[in-house]
Parts: C-alpha cells; sequence; structure tokens
C-alpha cells in the first residue's frame, strides 16, 4: 500500500515512515500542503493519505478541500491527524474525509484506522 | 419560586436565619440538596472567615425590610462564589413570626474571570504543546521496541528493554495526565469533539484495558462472542472505559476483583464496570458525574486526581447520544453503566 504523510513535524515524519516502511507498505512523508499537491501531480496516487490540521501556510482542511475539489484526487482515502481533538482546529466539510486521529496516538491503532481508510471503511460518504 | 428571576437561587429563613426551603435552582448554584441544608443557618453558604456577614445580611433585611448586597458564599464543594443576595423580610403566615425570603444572582468577578481565562489559555497552551513532542518520543519508542525484537540476535539485552518498557509506561503516564488537563478545558468551553467511525465496542473495551497495566486476572470481561459494531468515536470510547475501570481500581482494595460487562442489546450495547469497593452513597449517585465533584465515600488513602473523570465520561457518552449512570451493587460496591445506540447500517462494513 502507498501511504503519504504530511505533517510539518519532522519527528512524527519520521517514525511514521519508518513504521509503515516496517509493515511493508511505501510511504513518503512531505512537510506542507504545497509539498503534498506537488507530490500528487506525480502518478501513482497514494492509497491513504494522513493530513495533519494544523500547518502553517495552508492547513490540512483547506488541503483536503482542494484535493475534493479537483476529479483526480477526490476519491483518495484521507485520515486528519489533530493536535487538539476539538471543535478549535477547523476540520473540512463532513464526509470528505474518512477518519480524525488525535495525537498523541498508538501507533497500532493509527495502523488500524489507516488500513480501514484504505479497504473504504469509513465515514467518506458521496 | 419565588420572585421573577427564573435562574435566580431562591429559599427562604425563619426568624433566627435557619434555612426553611430551598430551591432546584438553589441546589444548582450552592450544590447542597435540600436535605443537607434545611434547618441549618445561613452561615452555611460562607466561608470560615465570612461567618458574620449572614447575620450582617439579615440584620440589615429585618432593619429595612428588604437589602441588597454583593456577598462572598462558598459551594458544598469548596468552589468560591460571589453572588448579588436580595433579601426581603416579612412576615410568616403560618407563624405570624418573621422570616425571610433570599434570592441571589450569580455575579462574575471580571478581575478573577481575566486571571482564570489567561490561566486556562496558559495551562491549554502547555498541555498541547508538550503533547506534541511526547507523542513523537513514544511513537519512536514503541517502533525502537518492535525493531529490537525483529533483531533478538543484535538486540538490547533484557534489561534494557525491560528500561524501554519503564520508558514508554511512564510517557502514556504524563500524556493521560496532559490529556486531564486538556479534557478539564475542554469540557468547561464545551469543546469536547467526537469524530465517530465504524468500530468494534468489544474491540474497544479489550484495547481501552490494555493501557491499565492491571494485575492479570483483575479485571474479568464477560462479552457476546460476535463483534458489536457501532458508530462511535474508538479513542473517545476507550478512554470512557479506561476512566470507569480506573476509577473501580481507586475506590477498590488492591486485590478485589473488577467484572466489565459488555452487553448486546439489539439496537443499543452496554457497558458495566463493577467493583467490589466503598460504594457511592445513595445521594451521590447522580452528583458523581458533576466537574471537580468528589463522592461523600472516600478511600482512607487519597486516591488523587482532579475529579474529573466521571464527568470527562458523562461528556463523552451524551456526544455518542448515549447515557451513563451509577447504581449500587448488590452485595456491596459500586456499578458504573453507560449504553450507546448502535446506528448499524450506516457504513459499509
Amino acid at each position: 500500500m502507498r501511504i503519504a504523510v504530511v505533517d510539518d513535524s519532522p519527528g512524527i515524519g519520521l517514525v511514521l515512515t519508518r513504521y509503515f516502511a516496517r509493515l511493508g507498505h511505501t510511504c513518503e512523508h512531505v512537510p506542507d500542503a504545497t509539498a503534498a499537491l506537488r507530490m500528487l501531480e506525480r502518478p501513482p496516487l497514494p492509497d491513504v493519505m494522513l493530513i495533519d490540521l494544523m500547518m502553517p501556510g495552508m492547513s490540512g482542511a483547506d488541503l483536503v478541500r482542494e484535493m475534493r475539489r479537483r476529479s483526480d484526487l477526490a476519491k483518495v482515502p484521507v485520515v486528519l491527524l489533530s493536535g487538539y481533538a476539538s471543535t478549535a482546529e477547523e476540520l473540512p466539510p463532513q464526509g470528505t474525509f474518512n477518519a480524525v486521529v488525535a495525537k498523541p496516538f498508538e501507533l497500532e491503532e493509527l495502523r488500524g484506522v489507516v488500513e480501514g481508510a484504505a479497504a473504504g471503511r469509513s465515514a467518506l460518504r458521496g | 419560586m419565588i420572585g421573577p428571576w427564573l435562574e435566580a437561587a431562591d429559599f427562604t429563613l425563619d426568624a433566627e436565619g435557619r434555612i426553611l426551603s430551598w430551591s432546584r435552582a438553589a441546589h444548582e448554584a450552592y450544590g447542597y440538596c435540600a436535605n443537607e441544608v434545611l434547618g441549618r443557618q445561613l452561615s452555611v453558604l460562607y466561608a470560615d472567615d465570612h461567618q458574620d456577614d449572614a447575620e450582617r445580611l439579615l440584620l440589615t433585611a429585618r432593619r429595612y425590610g428588604f437589602c441588597t448586597a454583593t456577598v462572598r458564599r462558598r459551594r458544598c464543594d469548596g468552589i468560591a462564589l460571589v453572588m448579588q443576595a436580595r433579601v426581603i423580610a416579612y412576615e410568616r403566615a403560618e407563624t405570624s413570626g418573621l422570616g425571610y425570603a433570599e434570592i441571589d444572582l450569580p455575579l462574575g468577578d471580571e478581575e478573577k474571570d481575566g486571571r482564570d481565562a489567561a490561566a486556562d489559555r496558559l495551562i491549554r497552551l502547555a498541555a498541547h504543546e508538550l503533547r506534541a513532542p511526547l507523542g513523537v518520543v513514544l511513537g519512536a519508542l514503541t517502533l525502537l521496541g518492535l525493531q529490537l525484537g525483529d533483531t533478538p540476535a543484535q538486540g538490547l539485552p533484557e534489561p534494557a528493554s525491560e528500561l524501554l518498557t519503564v520508558a514508554q509506561d511512564e510517557l502514556r503516564q504524563m500524556d493521560d495526565l496532559l490529556g486531564g488537563i486538556l479534557d478539564s478545558w475542554r469540557t468547561k468551553q464545551a469543546e469536547l469533539a467526537v469524530h465517530p467511525v465504524a468500530c468494534d465496542m468489544r474491540e474497544i473495551v479489550e484495547t481501552g484495558l490494555r493501557p491499565l497495566l492491571l494485575m492479570p486476572g483483575r479485571v474479568q470481561v464477560q462479552a457476546p462472542a460476535w463483534p458489536l459494531p457501532l458508530e462511535g468515536d474508538p479513542a473517545r470510547l476507550r478512554q470512557v472505559v479506561r476512566n470507569l475501570v480506573a476509577n473501580a481500581v481507586k475506590y477498590s482494595p488492591a486485590e478485589a476483583p473488577i467484572d466489565v460487562r459488555v452487553d448486546d442489546l439489539g439496537n443499543r450495547v452496554r457497558v458495566g464496570v463493577l467493583d467490589r469497593g466503598i460504594g457511592i452513597a445513595e445521594d451521590d449517585l447522580e452528583r458523581i458525574f458533576e466537574r471537580h465533584y468528589r463522592g461523600r465515600l472516600q478511600p482512607q488513602v487519597d486516591p488523587g486526581g482532579m475529579g474529573l473523570g466521571l464527568h470527562v465520561c458523562r461528556t463523552i457518552i451524551e456526544a455518542h447520544g448515549g447515557r451513563i449512570w451509577a447504581e449500587q451493587r448488590e452485595g456491596g460496591g459500586a456499578c458504573l453503566r453507560f449504553e450507546l445506540p448502535r446506528q448499524t447500517g450506516l457504513f459499509a462494513v
């Protein structure tokens, strides 16, 4: 499975890349939304994207909105990573993402959510 | 209710200043039930260093027939309150003696509110900013542990992997503490959000108990043999299970068994945590879910904590459209249960 991690924390990037690689997946980390959109220009598309909500520049919510606006990216499963897990952080509209995982998370727990999202077992509607 | 202030706390007093009647609003404002204050002096509502204020207030009302005053009072849980009290002296029809009717409106203390808000912001920021690197460290240690397991021949010797486990456990405890501080802030701001996805209640109970590091066999889980799919926030629901079991541990003797029962009720799922601890006083069955409230029955050793666990549980369960309640357990001990709607069929599982 191809997994993309969009997070401005190099630590999260490193840990997740190594963890998913260990599970036999291909995992790429980019530090912001602009780099993510650039990465999405190059096929193949990831099977799941993990997107941090709070990032400098374009927020995670805006990145999801932009992806859903584009027909080629509309169906890429998205798992949001939330630092606050509260309404203080702006979420994209319901139905445009598969799950939200609150930081800090247990790796095993994240794995389950990522696999579920890739299999389409999610709150993604329409 | 007396008077036009529907949200005001109201009560009446006899000529000696003893409380004669106590409204629901007064209960909510001061935290005392009627049976705890009826017949007691007005001074019960004051902090120890303001006891004389009660007498002065009634004296002024008696002299002028009516008085309005800003009073500094104390809730039953010790929290300070600033109230605007209006007191009317009147002749009681039933005894022809003097009586008082008091109506209190809570007043904001602007300076204090400002300080509280600044402190809240600081605590929230600190908790959040500390949690992010903590998550990275925890993740890195977990990964390190996994990698060591991959290559046992080159891996660290036994004591080193033990140290790794200790470091992870301690980090999880720090994270729980910071999470508690953030949740305290969120419940106060009605900001505790849930993000529902398709999940399985049996799995939530099982994984929720894992970080508690309890003695093997201390918690006995009885659950159906089939999955219990529902729409919920798995991390938040695990937190509820963990809080309820941690609560049972706090209020039980060291080796007393704790039973966790998961029941399939068709369109609902019910989870119960039953202990053989000191139990819950009848009057506390509802109040233990209030913020910062501590039950009357307390173990000899202070169990610590912020009195938030059950309040957070209630907030989470209600956000899922469920309900949570406490019962006294037959044969001694406490029983905390929650029920959640299943809402199956919403997901392509």
